[in-house]
């Protein structure tokens, strides 16, 4: 007679293991709403590969900036981070970033190298601003192409609570052949005489494979900030 | 003093090439200091004069001397402030962002 239940003092620990379930043995029928909580799912056992096909926004990495920082960089292949395909659109966050020298600018740059890496591809740049200052209002746009750098935030402060923020979106970084890329940035800046800006910019990237992004200053190093990598996934 | 990328959390020390290069890269950029600062202070001394050029049109009102210097007084900064220190006193402001120099004071 087949055994309907088997009683869980019948099974010792760890008796069944991952070798043990075939892959298709177990699928959403085998389970009930709720039959499933945390206390099944150890730490890091979900990771973003097993959530292929679900729509939504994965932290990549976070990178707080400490002294003797020259430049911080998201590069595909290491340390969890990917930087390819896996993910349809890149979003980036840079919050309370503050430069060792005053009234600096924090720039970006890419590269397509996977093995020497070099971070000089072209990219050009269409920059609108706004700045405020206490009386007035003024307006400024740029456009730009320069191997190695674009500056996505102009004038950083570095005294006293002043700081800066940004976001930005990279679309299809990794895609080759003829498919569009695009990096959108939109920062809100602290200037160093406590001004405020604000400025859009539209980075056209090459028509490479990017494998990484870094973010480093006209001069001098990073004082504080925190820089994050997400990937967001269409489905 | 090294410096360092940070990259994926981890630091890595930048090679002697790189070194010499983001010398150089920094050396340009603070030599194009006055430059940069003096094109600010050009673009706040134009938004000046724009305030009152329609004090200098040809068919209002006599425009007063006072003015007129004043209105001068701004195209000359470039030619007379030259040095760093110079356009930077131009161009301080208080901790609201005001410009805190008598010469951005229009005339009454």
């Amino acid at each position: 007679m087949a055994l309907s239940t088997i009683p869980k003092d019948s099974v010792a620990a760890d008796a069944i293991d991952g070798t043990k379930i075939a892959d298709n043995a177990i699928n959403s029928e085998h389970y009930t709403d709720g039959s499933i909580d945390t206390a099944h799912v150890a730490d890091s056992q979900i990771t973003a590969a097993k959530t292929s096909g679900v729509a939504g926004l994965t932290l990549i990495k976070a990178i707080t900036i400490s002294g003797t920082t020259a430049s911080v960089t998201f590069q595909n292949g290491s340390s969890d981070v990917v930087f390819d395909t896996t993910f349809d659109t890149y979003f980036l966050t840079g919050n309370d970033i503050v430069p060792d020298n005053d009234d600096d600018n924090l720039r970006i740059s890419f590269t397509d190298d996977t093995s020497s890496i070099s971070y000089n591809l072209n990219t050009s740049r269409v920059a609108n601003g706004v700045t405020r200052s206490a009386d007035s209002v003024s307006q400024s746009n740029q456009v730009s192409q320069s191997a190695g750098t674009q500056t996505i935030l102009e004038g950083c402060g570095a005294n006293g609570s002043e700081s800066s923020n940004f976001y930005g979106y990279i679309f299809n970084p990794a895609q080759a052949g003829g498919r569009e890329k695009f990096a959108q940035f939109q920062s809100a800046v602290k200037l160093h005489n406590n001004n405020n800006t604000n400025h859009n910019h539209v980075i056209i990237l090459q028509n490479v494979v990017h494998t990484g992004i870094r973010f480093n200053w006209n001069s001098g190093n990073f004082a504080q900030g925190t820089i994050r990598l997400y990937g967001i996934k269409n489905a | 003093m090294p410096r360092y990328h940070n990259i994926n959390g981890i630091m890595v020390q930048f090679t002697a090439e790189e070194e010499t290069a983001r010398d150089a890269e920094i050396k340009a950029w603070e030599d194009g200091k006055l430059a940069r600062k003096q094109a600010e202070m050009r673009e706040i001394r134009d938004r000046y004069l724009s305030k009152t050029d329609y004090l200098a049109l040809s068919d209002t009102a006599t425009i007063s001397d006072n003015m007129k210097n004043w209105r001068q007084s701004l195209r000359d900064l470039p030619a007379n402030e030259n040095t760093l220190e110079k356009v930077q006193a131009i161009l301080a402001t208080d901790e609201n962002g005001n410009l805190t120099n008598s010469i951005w004071t229009i005339p009454s």
